[in-house]
This record gives structure tokens, sequence and C-alpha cells, in this order.
């Protein structure tokens, strides 16, 4: 067994406080706290002054399918690496990058699990494939459903909820995915059939279907199954003034069922004030608040270049005029989804920039529990996720806080709430919003903390007081026991993990392909069999993947 | 998870990706299936059956090709890759000797692709446009056809769908759209005019439409315009996609309609290399990193430029990977240039230097990962069930020993 001893080191994971210097160990794979006093250490760090946390999760960030590669290819020009004295504040370079240099920026940060939110059923194959090309990252997807013509004829013709249950476990299999997300529910449907927007109680153009319907037979499906992670939701209405009613709608829409929304910032807007948009964070934080069974990631807005891509091709389409530059893609897909594709630029001069940027702001701050809001910016919808570190100091640090807010539009100084938040992120909620919460909302009992037991996925950092430094720049990371990153520097490969979600008709679940009536609706929807699209076990074995199942309990 | 279920065999002829009917190759159901195709090339599974493959894993060989690479001053990687693997492992062999890769032929998917990163565009999958489509504009010629036999079947759904073809059409082809189930309006138009004749068709509204075309376009709910890059006869294919994708975004903004760029099989090394090095091909790599130019890095230009002195050529590598049973073009085979196959078929080497590394068949001796050609479905090509001989190498086979 090859033991490592961290010396000295605070422990810091959310689950209590930062602990005063002590030592961790690493027994193979696994951590412990203590080891029997006839184990040889292998290796031994003497680590004063520096913190340790687990490897990062990131819950939301688009890194692997169509869409996200039709923005590297939308975008062939190349930034040149600004500062070689600070390698780690260099921009990515493009704003979706390819594979390689993902999984090598992503490592360099301390992420060691990341999850793309949105795999087409028909394009899952593609998803895994490019996130098994992703190094150092274990790495899962979730489905979209919700706009899936399948589904929408089932509620149409008033399936029974168990036939929506086996329907929904299929899926979940075939494509080998984590959780189900639904992406502007029916809406993207709809807009194939020509209608430019669907709010939660509204009829699809074609079927006797409403948001709503979809919205709890979905969050049904993932609770009755019992799926590691609830359905994860991107509402109806993203980006549009006053879609903070529709929000808090969709969150009545599921009944008291486990749900979790998805850049909620995109999602909060009220349509008071000067341009007649507004910040309604509070709204939506105080529901969260007030509601155990509600997680939510921001999707924050970080100001620069990037490329918004999304399912939701109604609200994409209906802002192709704001691309920059001045080139857009959309699809619409095998009857399941679309996608939107369009540059664009968040700038700081800009109202609805700046107040998008503080209303992100504002949901972390306003958010009580750092084990119910996550840290994404919905990459690369909010920002590059090489973002993250200058993100954690905006948490953690009033003042600097306050030094990019003076430079907003002036009508953003003269709404917003954000200076009377003063709020300021400790290093345990950091961990909390970046691995702890992430972890429990998806399941992954193993990961997130540094509890006996659980993986060897190690970050540490050095202490600094610009936490932007500190988190941009690991001193060490191990992935699985194994240390991979050293002052920057990557040593070596590592074995890579497939999650995948448990459940407990998981293993007969696949049996619904096989059905004849089953296959005869899905030939005449698709023109092929089921089997074509879906995946197995053996594919990722093939590829020298290993699966993890992850399953749900519930929090003490 | 349950694999008691039933997999497709998947033909991989073509980037149609068709599903096997049930059945053994000799099945009466299989009787006119693709027959076109099988006219020029027997049905793969039968082929296997009558070739005998030389395979030399002989490790003097390895070495032999290695010192070949390694003495080499300039290096390209082309040839037709057609799987995710051969593509990945192109693209690494690329990376660790700095050289070029670009596959060959491949100016139609690069006009495609400088048209998406000018314009964009909007475009629909094959599944969706079939169930959703009631129009189908499709543009070209005979080759798309003889290239994808079964596409016709693969578009009509069942029930009355309309279908326009413009561009150059046989009688013979109109019969097997028709055939397919398609209500067809044929007009032989000159494609080069067609973005701009879409466009006037459409522009004065129901009311006022004279043309037959434009109250087709006018009446439908969802129309799908296919057209493939590499069965269009027209002088700027990009500027000529410019234009329609420019026509298709706008009409949007009040209708529904949208474009279906049918792509070859060669679109998965396309999207492979996008994702691995952010780039689509044509990239030089130097130092571990890959500079992209689609004017510079073309492997027809390496080729010409190379062969132009005869120092040069010798000194020079084509590292040639191929997916396919066909031939290595003429083009090439006239060509000064040492040559290093990786592939099926021996070919006719033209150089005595030139050396082969001869590989099974993707989807007969080895599995691989194939696009369809609206690149929505990355399809899995097994070879279970066809005995899979495993003493065959594939292209990744291969470099991977080479790499090592
Ligand atoms: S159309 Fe293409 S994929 Fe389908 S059977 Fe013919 S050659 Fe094979
Ligand atoms: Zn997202």
């Amino acid at each position: 067994m090859r033991v490592t001893r961290l010396k000295n080191v605070r422990i810091v994971d959310g689950l209590q406080g930062s602990s005063r210097p002590t030592d961790l160990y690493i027994l193979d794979k696994t951590l412990a706290r203590k080891i029997p006093a006839d184990l040889r250490i292998d290796a031994d760090y003497d680590l004063e002054n520096h913190v340790v946390m687990a490897g990062g999760i990131d819950i939301h960030t688009h890194i692997g399918g169509g869409k996200v590669n039709l923005a590297r290819l939308l975008w062939p020009e190349r930034s040149k690496k600004l500062d070689d004295q600070k390698p780690w504040l260099a921009p990515l370079s493009a704003p979706v990058p390819g594979t390689w240099e993902t999984g090598r920026r992503y490592l360099q940060m301390g992420y060691t699990t990341c999850f793309e939110p949105a795999m087409l059923p028909a394009n899952a194959r593609q998803s895994h494939i490019e996130m098994r090309d992703t190094p150092w990252l274990d790495t899962g997807g979730y489905v979209v459903l919700g706009n899936d013509r399948m589904l929408l004829n089932m509620l149409a013709s008033r399936a029974s909820q168990q036939q929506v249950n086996d329907y929904v476990a299929w899926m979940v299999v075939s494509s080998a995915a984590m959780a189900i997300k639904v992406v502007n529910a029916g809406g993207i449907d709809a807009f194939k059939f020509n209608q430019r927007q669907l709010n939660v109680d509204e009829t699809h153009p074609q079927l006797p279907v409403t948001p709503r319907d979809i919205l709890w037979s979905l969050s049904t499906a993932a609770e009755e199954l019992g799926l590691a992670h609830p359905l994860h939701v991107h509402c109806s209405n993203l980006g549009t003034p006053g879609n903070i009613d529709s929000t808090l709608a969709t969150l009545d829409a599921v009944e008291g069922r486990r749900i979790h929304l998805t850049h909620a910032q995109y999602h909060c807007y009220g349509k008071s004030g000067p341009h007649g948009f507004s910040s309604e964070a509070s709204k939506l934080a105080d529901r969260v608040n007030r509601s155990n069974h509600i997680s939510i990631d921001v999707g924050q807005v970080l100001f620069g270049q990037t490329i918004t891509l999304s399912a939701d091709t109604m609200h994409q389409f209906a802002n192709r005029k704001l691309a920059s530059p001045r080139k857009q893609i959309f699809q619409d897909l095998e009857c399941q989804a679309g996608c939107g594709l369009l540059p664009f630029k968040y700038k700081e001069s800009q109202y609805v920039h700046g107040l998008q940027w503080a209303i992100g702001l504002e949901l972390f701050l306003r958010i009580q529990d750092p084990k119910r809001v996550f840290l994404t910016t919905d990459h690369p919808n909010g920002g590059p996720f090489t973002g993250y570190p200058h993100l954690i100091r905006l948490l953690m640090d009033y003042d600097f806080r306050m030094s990019i807010f003076d430079r907003l539009h002036r009508d953003v100084k003269a709404t917003s709430s954000l200076p009377s938040l003063k709020r300021e992120y400790r290093l345990d909620e950091i961990a909390s919003i970046t691995r702890l919460g992430p972890a429990r909302a998806l399941g992954l009992q193993q990961r997130g903390h540094l509890s006996p037991g659980s993986i060897a996925d190690v970050v540490v950092y050095r202490n600094d007081d610009n936490a932007e430094t500190m988190f941009a720049n690991p001193v060490m990371v191990f992935r699985r026991g194994q240390l991979v990153l050293r002052n920057g520097e990557i040593l070596d490969d590592c074995p890579k993990t497939v999650l995948v979600s448990e459940f407990e008709t998981r293993s007969v679940a696949m049996q619904w392909g096989n059905h004849s009536s089953h296959r005869e609706q899905w030939e005449k929807l698709y023109g092929y069999s089921p089997w074509l699209t879906a995946l197995t076990d053996q594919e990722f074995a093939d590829e020298g993947l290993d699966v993890e199942h992850a399953l749900w309990q519930p929090a003490d | 998870m349950n694999q008691s279920h039933r997999r497709p065999e998947i033909c991989s002829l073509c980037a149609l990706v068709c599903e096997l009917p049930d059945g053994s190759t000799e099945s009466p159901r299989l009787d006119g299936f693709c027959s076109k195709q099988a006219r020029l090339k027997p049905f793969v599974p039968i082929r296997l059956q009558s070739i005998q493959l030389q395979v030399s894993q002989d490790d003097a060989a390895l070495t032999k090709v290695t010192q070949r690479i390694e003495q080499a001053s300039a290096i390209l990687v082309s040839g037709r890759i057609h799987s995710v693997e051969s593509a990945r492992s192109a693209i690494e062999l690329a990376n660790r000797f700095s050289a070029t890769i670009d596959p060959w032929d491949s100016d139609g998917a690069f006009d495609a692709i400088a048209s998406l990163q000018r314009v964009g565009g909007y475009s629909v999958s094959l599944g969706e446009a079939r169930d959703h489509s009631d129009l189908w504009i499709v543009v070209g010629d005979d080759r798309l056809l003889e290239q994808t036999p079964r596409l016709p079947f693969a578009m009509h759904r069942g029930g009355s769908q309309r279908l326009l073809l413009l561009g150059t059409w046989s009688d013979a082809s109109v019969r097997i759209w028709q055939a397919a189930g398609f209500e067809v309006l044929c007009l032989s138009v000159c494609v080069e005019g067609v973005p701009k004749y879409l466009s006037q068709a459409t522009r004065l509204g129901q009311d006022h439409c004279q043309t037959e075309l434009g109250k087709w376009i006018l009446q439908a709910q969802y129309t799908t315009i296919l057209y493939s890059p590499w069965a269009l006869q027209v002088t700027y294919r990009d500027l000529w996609s410019d234009l329609l994708s420019r026509w298709v975004l706008t009409r949007n903004e009040t209708a529904r309609i949208a474009t279906l760029c049918w792509g070859s099989l060669q679109s998965t090394f396309h999207q492979t290399c996008t994702w691995l090095t952010g780039f689509p091909g044509r990239i030089h790599f130097d130092n571990q990193q890959a500079f992209y130019d689609p004017n510079r890095f073309a492997a027809k230009d390496w080729c010409r430029r190379q062969d132009s002195g005869d120092q040069i050529a010798r000194r020079s590598l084509l590292l040639w990977i191929d997916d396919s049973l066909d031939e290595l073009p003429d083009e090439l085979v006239e060509q000064n240039i040492p040559k290093l196959i990786i592939g099926p078929n021996q070919n006719k080497l033209a150089c005595p230097s030139d050396l082969w590394l001869p590989t099974g068949i993707m989807g007969v001796t080895h599995s691989a990962n194939i696009f369809r050609g609206d690149q929505t479905i990355l399809a899995k090509i097994p070879v279970e069930g066809r005995g899979s001989p495993t003493h065959y190498l594939s292209p990744s086979d291969w470099v991977g020993r080479l790499l090592r």
C-alpha cells in the first residue's frame, strides 16, 4: 500500500470550518486521518500555511457534445497568451477550447469532476466520447428530455406515470446519464412549429400538453425512480425581463419534489427599472431559503468575450441580433431538442450585462445555505470556467467586489442592492459551493469532502490573501491518490471514470427498448431502432473507462 | 446493464449508417438493399470472406517504419479517415511527429466550414426533418444518390410529403425519389443561382406568388433544404452557402425553414479533430501546438509543393491512413512522394520505397464510431456476430504500436 502524508495542513471541506493544522493521509486511492503505526510513509509533504480541499466538482459545464463542438468550430481565432509570469491568468485559447486544453485547465484549478448538462439522447455517444477525450477529469452527463416528441406524445395521450417512468429509465440508462435535464419544457418543440414563446401554463401548439405537465411528470419520474440528482431545470423564458414569474411557477409545478434550477441568474429578472430590466434575485433567494428541496447553480456572468450556447433555440433565436461578432448557428435536432449558438461579449459599460453580473452575485450572497447554491458560470454561457478563481475572489472580498461594481453603468449603480450585501464567503463556504454541495446534490457519497474513506481527489492550495491567486494556482493535485500536478506542471495521466445514476430498476431499464410496441413507436418517429443510439457499459470499458454508479441518499 | 438486447448491424459503406435488416448476408431481405452501391463494391461481409490479408506483426517492419518517419523532414498525415478511432490516432501521430494533417478530398468540407465560421446558419438533423418537414428541397445531382443510395428512403416518413428537386437529375433518379414515396417536382435549374432563386420565389408572399416553387415553399409549415458540398456544381461553394444560410436565417424570423448539409464519411474526422484540438483539420503541429490554416495546410497543396522538387520529395513522407476499401487516388500514385500506407488495400505502390501496414476492415474486423452525414448521430459499428477475427489490426492498433 502506498502511503502519502500531507503534514501540518488545514483541512477545509465544508463539513466543518477550517481545521487547525493537522495531518491527512492518502492510502492508495482513499483518505485517512490516522494510519497504523507500522505503516511506512512513502511520500511526505510538509504543508504549513497550506489548505487542502477535495477536488472541485463542476455541476454544470458544457464540455462535450454536438453544440459544444459547433462552438469550437465557430471560433477558429486563437488568443495569444497574455501573461507569461502568471500563466494561470492567461485566457483560454478560445471561449470553448478543445478537450485537451479543457482537461488541463480544469486540473490546473484543482477541479477533478465535471458534468455536461445537456446531452441529447441521440447525441449522447458523442458527448461521452468527447468527455472521454478530456484528460484528468471524471465526467458524467444529464440527458435532455421534455421536448422529445416521444414523451410529449405520451403525455398528450395521458400515459400513466408508470409508463413515463419506464421510458425515462430507458433514456437515462441508454444515454449513460447521471440525471435528467429539461430545457424550456415543451418550448423547443413549440418553436419548431413556429411558436415564439411558451409560458408554464400555455398549451403546446400541436398537443394538449403544457410545460407544467412536463415538469410535473419528469420531476415525479426522477423522484419515483430514485435518480441520484433531482430534475435539473432550465426554466421557460430564458433571459427575458419579467421571467421571475415563470421561474416561481416552475418551482410550484413540481409540487414540493426535489428540483435543481440551473443558471438561475438568467431566470430571476423583473421588468421595472430604468431600462425595463431589473433584479428579482431576492425573490428567488427567499424561495430557496425557505425550501430545502430546491438547489440552484448560479450561471454567473463574467465580463469579456464568450460564446453562448443552449438547447433553447426559441430564446437563442430571439436574441440572435445580439451576437457579437455577428454570426449564429441554430439547429433543430432529432425530435428531441435543438441548439442555438451566439458569440457574445459581456461589457461592464452595458446596463443589462452589469445588472446580470450583480444579480448572480446577489444570489450567491442572499442564499444562506452554501450546500444548495453552486458555483458555475454555465461555461461558456456566462463566461469561460477559467474565471472561477476570479469569481471566488468576488465572493470572498467585499472591497474587490465593489471596485468592479464602481466601474459599471451608472443605472446599475443607482438601482442594484449589491453594495448593501456585505457578506464575504469563508473558505469552508467556498468548499461547499464548489465541492460538498454539488457532490451531495449528485449523490456522490465519496467525493466533495475529505472524510476518512473518501476518494483521494485532493487539492492543496497555498494560503494567500488574494483568493484569485490562491485558487488559480494549486500547489498539488492528487487524483485517486496519484500526484498529477505540482506547481502548475502536469506530471502524469490518470485513469478516468464515467459517473452514472444508480436506481432501483436500473438493471431492467434497458428492456424497454426490446418491447415490440416501444420499438414500433420509436422506429416510426426516428426511422431507426432504439438501439442505434443506445450506449452500453461495454463501450466505456472498450474506451478504457471505469463506470461509477451514484446513489442518492437523503442528507442528514 | 442488461446487454441481452439485439443490437443492430450497421452498414459502414456510406454516411447514412443504415441498420441492416435481420438475417444473414444471404438473406433475401437484403435483395435490393443498396443495390447500386453493392454493384460498385461487393457487400462488405461477403467481401471479407474473399480477402486474405497478409498481416505483418514483425517488429522489424515496425522499426523500419519508425526510422522512415523519424528521417522524414516533412510529414503529411492524410487519407480516408472515417472513424473516431482512426482520427484520434492520425491526430496523435501528427502531433508526435510535428506533421501537417488534412484528410484527402476535404475541399467540400472546408467550404462548408468556412461558410459556417463566417455566417453560421440554421440547420436540421435527418430524423427531425424526416418527422417534421412537410417540404423537402434537394439541390444537386445524381451523385448524391450514387454516394448515398438509400437517402430518399431514410428521408421519407410515410404519408404525403412534397419534394422539390433542383439541379440536374436523371429520370432514373427522379423515379427513386418517387419510389421512396415523395410527391416530386423536378426543376432543372442551374444550381449556382439557387439561393437567389429561392429568395426571389418567396419575396412576394403567398397571395402574389407566381411560381409553383414559391407556392410550395410558402405553403409549407417546415421546409428542409438538403444539399451536399461534394455534389454541388458551383464555382464558389462557400459563397453559395453564405447566401443560402443568410436567406434561411432571415426567413426564420417569420417562418420555419432549415438546411441539411449532408456530409461524407470524412465528417467524422473533422468532428474528432475539432474536439481534440479546437480545429476541424488542416493543421500543422509544431512543438505539441496546433496551428490552423485552411488555406495553407490542405493535403493536395502540400503534395504539390513537395512534389515540385525531387530532393524535397524524397525527404518528405506521406502517412496515408485508410478506412475505405478504395484504391489510392490516381493523382497521388503519380506523385513522387514516399508513402506509408496503413489500410486494408496494398494499392498501387508507386515508389519502390513505399511501405504498407495492412489492416482489417472497419465494421467487419474492428468496431468503429462513425458519424451519420448530418453529424448528429455517432453510430457505433459493432463487430459482434461477424466472427470478429482478432488477428486483423485496425489503423489505431498500428498507430498505437508505432507510438509505443
Ligand atoms: S445507403 Fe449507405 S449506409 Fe445505407 S446500406 Fe447503402 S451504402 Fe450502406
Ligand atoms: Zn447550461
